[in-house]
């Protein structure tokens, strides 16, 4: 999701409408929403439950390199 | 709009309904080093399609380079996630996985086998109803087999007895191969869990596996409009595109 200048398009990229939810709130923009139309919580429960993904999906940090959440831990970030 | 709520308010009514009668059933593994247990839980999770796909994809990353079954998977991994046990192949620490079938809800934890870390196996076993000895094939009933096996805990636990490391024969003579493939060596005389019976082969390549049948999908009706269903007909061998549940139309 675009929100302000620190992301970053490639060339050629532009941004463009969409409906879009959180399933994980980290640092912008290293977090990314994921297409849905759910907008009660009904309709996210049910979503949720269907999911074949988990909500890390969308987090980079987790693939910045390996055991990065355990490195990031005892450097003191958490 | 309104008719769009009410569905989902329904579906919800019922998918909750339907996990409030599910009994829960906490787990734990138990036995010595190497004889699969971190194998046995990760294969029992993928057989039973409760890895999500950015879960599996990273897994077969993590994969490459490791012993692995015929998926090319390294199962171990889906319970070892710290630096120190990847490296060392080990579990160090307990992991807890939480999953679900149609019928109940499981809570497992995976624990370490070597002696030193003893304390944390009796944590992970502290609060499981259920504990899986898992015994290796070629080694037999190990040291810390049998001491997690006197468990000084009250009789209300009960042990289920896994053979591992099935498929691996060729270092054994033949005679022992034999012995303990057709036979889970009993409990340990003097524990007092209950026994719940023997399970010869399990773990890496998953033979003599049951596979329990998926969930039905609480929130679709009908085959033809679910989303998943429909990329995974006309890519049938794409395993990213298979559903978690049973179509319930």
């Amino acid at each position: 999701m675009v929100d302000d200048d620190r992301f970053r398009f490639k060339p050629g990229e532009t941004a463009r409408e969409e409906m879009i939810r959180f399933r994980t709130l980290g640092c912008y923009p290293l977090s990314g929403g994921i297409r849905s139309d759910a907008a009660d919580l009904p309709s996210i429960i049910m979503e949720m439950q269907a999911s074949r993904t988990s909500e890390r999906e969308g987090r980079l940090i987790d693939s910045d390199s390996v055991g990065s959440m355990e490195k990031k831990k005892q450097e003191g970030y958490f | 709009m309104t008719n769009t709520l009410s569905a989902a308010e329904t579906a919800l009514d019922l998918w909750l309904a339907e996990q409030t009668d599910k009994s829960l059933l906490r787990f734990s593994t138990c036995g010595s080093v190497d004889d699969g247990k971190s194998t046995l839980i990760g294969r029992l999770l993928y057989d039973s399609q409760l890895i999500l796909d950015d879960q599996l994809a990273s897994l077969r990353k993590e994969s490459r380079n490791r012993t692995t079954g015929d998926e090319g998977i390294d199962f171990s991994l889906l319970v070892d996630g710290l630096t120190a046990e990847r490296e060392q192949g080990i579990t160090i620490d307990v992991a807890y996985r939480f999953f679900s079938t149609d019928k109940r809800k499981f809570i497992v934890a995976d624990t370490p086998g070597h002696e030193q870390y003893t304390r944390n196996m009796a944590t992970g076993a502290s609060n499981a109803d259920l504990a899986i000895v898992l015994i290796d094939a070629r080694k037999g009933v190990l040291t810390q087999t049998a001491a997690a096996q006197l468990h000084p805990e009250p009789d209300r636990r009960e042990a289920c007895r896994a053979g591992g490391q099935q498929d691996r024969p060729r270092r054994l003579r033949r005679r022992r191969v034999q012995r303990h493939r057709d036979r889970v060596p009993g409990l340990r005389q003097g524990s007092r869990l209950r026994d719940a019976g023997g399970h010869p082969g399990v773990g890496a390549q998953g033979r003599q596996h049951p596979r329990p049948p998926a969930p039905t999908c609480p929130g679709i009706a009908a085959r033809s409009s679910c989303p998943t269903s429909r990329a995974s007909r006309s890519r049938p061998t794409a395993p990213t595109s298979r559903c978690a549940f049973r179509c319930s139309g």
